[in-house]
C-alpha cells in the first residue's frame, strides 16, 4: 500500500515545484514510463555493434543514468516554457506524446521482464529498490521521504525556494526584484523530470518489469495529490508536507476501495469526487484568509482613528 | 460598551480559529477518516502486512 503511495508521492513532489511557479507538467506519466523502459534496457545490456561491445552497467550506474534522462526530458520542457515562451500546458502536453512514443520505440511496444540481472555480470539488485524493507519500511517509501526532506529544506530554507514562491506569486515583480525567473522555471521542470525518473525506477523495480505503457494518467494523479494538499494552481501557494498528505490520501483511498471490493468504476467516481471537494475547500480557505486580513485591516484602522480621537 | 465589543471580537476570533484549523489540516483529517472507515470495513486494511 505505501509503496503504491511512494510513486504518487515522488511524482507529486516534482509536480508541486512546477505548480508553485504557476506552470503545470503533464509529461510526468510518460517520463516515468520512458525512464522505466530506459532502466530496463540498460539492465538487459547495451550492445554497440560497430565496436563489437556489450555493456552491462551495474544498478547504481543505471539509476544515475535514468535520473539524468529524466532531467534531460524536464530540461527540454523547461527550455520550451522559459525561453521559447510556449505555454506550459502545451509544451508538456507535446512532451507527453513524445516521451510515450519514445518509450514505445525503445521496446517496439514490448515489455522488459528480466530485470533481476546476472551475478556473473554484477548488475543484480534492481528489485531491492521496490521489494525490500529497511527497518520495516519499504525502500521506495524511504526514497520518497529522502526526496521529500531535501525538497522541503530547499523550499523553506534556501533562496532558491523563495525564488520559486515569488515566481509563482508574481513573475513580473519577481523578475524586477532580481529573481532569475527563467532559470527558476527551467530548474523546476528539471526537478520534476528527475522525480518522475525516480518514480519510474521505483515502479519498474516493484513490478520487476518495465513496460512502455506504465504510468498512463499518472500526471493527473500527481496534480490531484498537489491540489488535495492545498496548493493553488495559480502558483505561489503549497508545501511539500501537504502534498505528501495528498498523495497518502489518494493512495490509501484507492487501495482501501480495492480491499473492500468496490468496483473499479465506483473507485473512479469516488476519487473524482474527493478531488473536486478538495479544490472547493481550497477556494473556501483562500476567501476566508482574504476576509480575515480585510477584517484585521479594518480593526486596525478603527483603532488608529480611536487613538487619534483620544489624542485630540 | 467597549468591553462588550471586545468580548464579541474574541468569541468571533475563537470560532474562526477552529474553522481555520479544520481547513488547514483537512488533508490530515481526511487521511485519518479514510484510515478509520476502511479499518472498520476491512480488518486487514490497517495491518503491517498491508503497509
Amino acid at each position: 500500500m505505501s509503496s503504491h503511495v511512494a510513486v504518487f508521492g515522488l511524482l507529486g513532489i516534482g509536480m508541486l515545484f512546477v505548480i508553485l511557479t504557476g506552470g503545470i507538467d503533464l509529461s510526468v506519466g510518460s517520463t516515468l514510463a520512458l525512464c522505466g523502459v530506459f532502466a530496463g534496457m540498460l539492465l538487459e545490456g547495451v550492445e554497440i555493434e560497430a565496436l563489437d561491445l556489450a555493456f552491462f552497467p551495474s544498478v547504481w550506474v543505471v539509476v544515475v543514468l535514468t535520473c539524468l534522462l529524466g532531467g534531460l526530458v524536464g530540461a527540454i520542457n523547461g527550455v520550451l516554457v522559459a525561453y521559447f515562451k510556449v505555454p506550459a500546458f502545451v509544451a508538456t502536453l507535446g512532451m507527453l506524446y513524445v516521451a510515450r512514443g519514445a518509450a514505445l520505440l525503445l521496446t517496439d511496444g514490448l515489455t522488459f521482464n528480466s530485470l533481476s540481472g546476472d551475478p556473473a555480470l554484477g548488475n543484480t539488485g534492481f528489485e531491492w529498490l521496490g521489494f525490500n524493507k529497511l527497518f520495516g519500511i519499504p525502500v521506495g517509501v524511504l526514497i520518497l521521504f529522502c526526496a521529500a526532506v531535501i525538497c522541503m529544506l530547499a523550499l523553506s530554507r534556501t533562496p532558491f525556494g523563495r525564488w520559486i514562491y515569488s515566481t509563482g506569486g508574481n513573475a513580473r515583480a519577481a523578475e524586477l526584484s532580481g529573481v532569475p525567473v527563467n532559470r527558476v522555471k527551467l530548474s523546476v521542470y528539471i526537478i520534476s523530470g528527475v522525480c518522475a525518473a525516480m518514480a519510474g525506477i521505483v515502479l519498474a523495480s516493484q513490478l520487476t518489469s518495465a513496460g512502455p505503457t506504465a504510468g498512463t494518467t499518472y500526471e493527473l494523479t500527481a496534480i490531484a495529490a498537489v491540489v488535495i494538499g492545498g496548493a493553488s494552481l495559480m502558483g505561489g501557494r503549497g508545501t511539500v508536507r501537504n502534498t505528501l498528505l495528498g498523495a497518502f490520501v489518494i493512495g490509501f483511498l484507492a487501495d482501501g476501495l480495492v480491499i473492500i471490493g468496490v468496483s473499479a468504476y465506483w473507485q473512479m467516481v469516488f476519487t473524482g469526487s474527493v478531488i473536486v471537494f478538495a479544490v472547493m475547500l481550497n477556494n473556501v480557505q483562500y476567501s476566508a484568509k482574504r476576509k480575515s486580513s480585510q477584517q484585521a485591516e479594518k480593526t486596525a484602522e478603527i483603532k488608529r482613528e480611536g487613538s487619534r480621537a483620544s489624542a485630540t | 460598551m467597549s468591553h462588550h465589543n471586545n468580548n464579541a471580537l474574541q468569541v468571533e476570533k475563537g470560532s474562526i480559529d477552529i474553522v481555520k484549523i479544520l481547513l488547514e489540516g483537512r488533508a490530515f483529517f481526511a487521511l485519518i477518516v479514510i484510515i478509520i472507515v476502511f479499518s472498520m470495513l476491512s480488518p486487514v486494511y490497517f495491518s503491517t502486512g498491508n503497509f
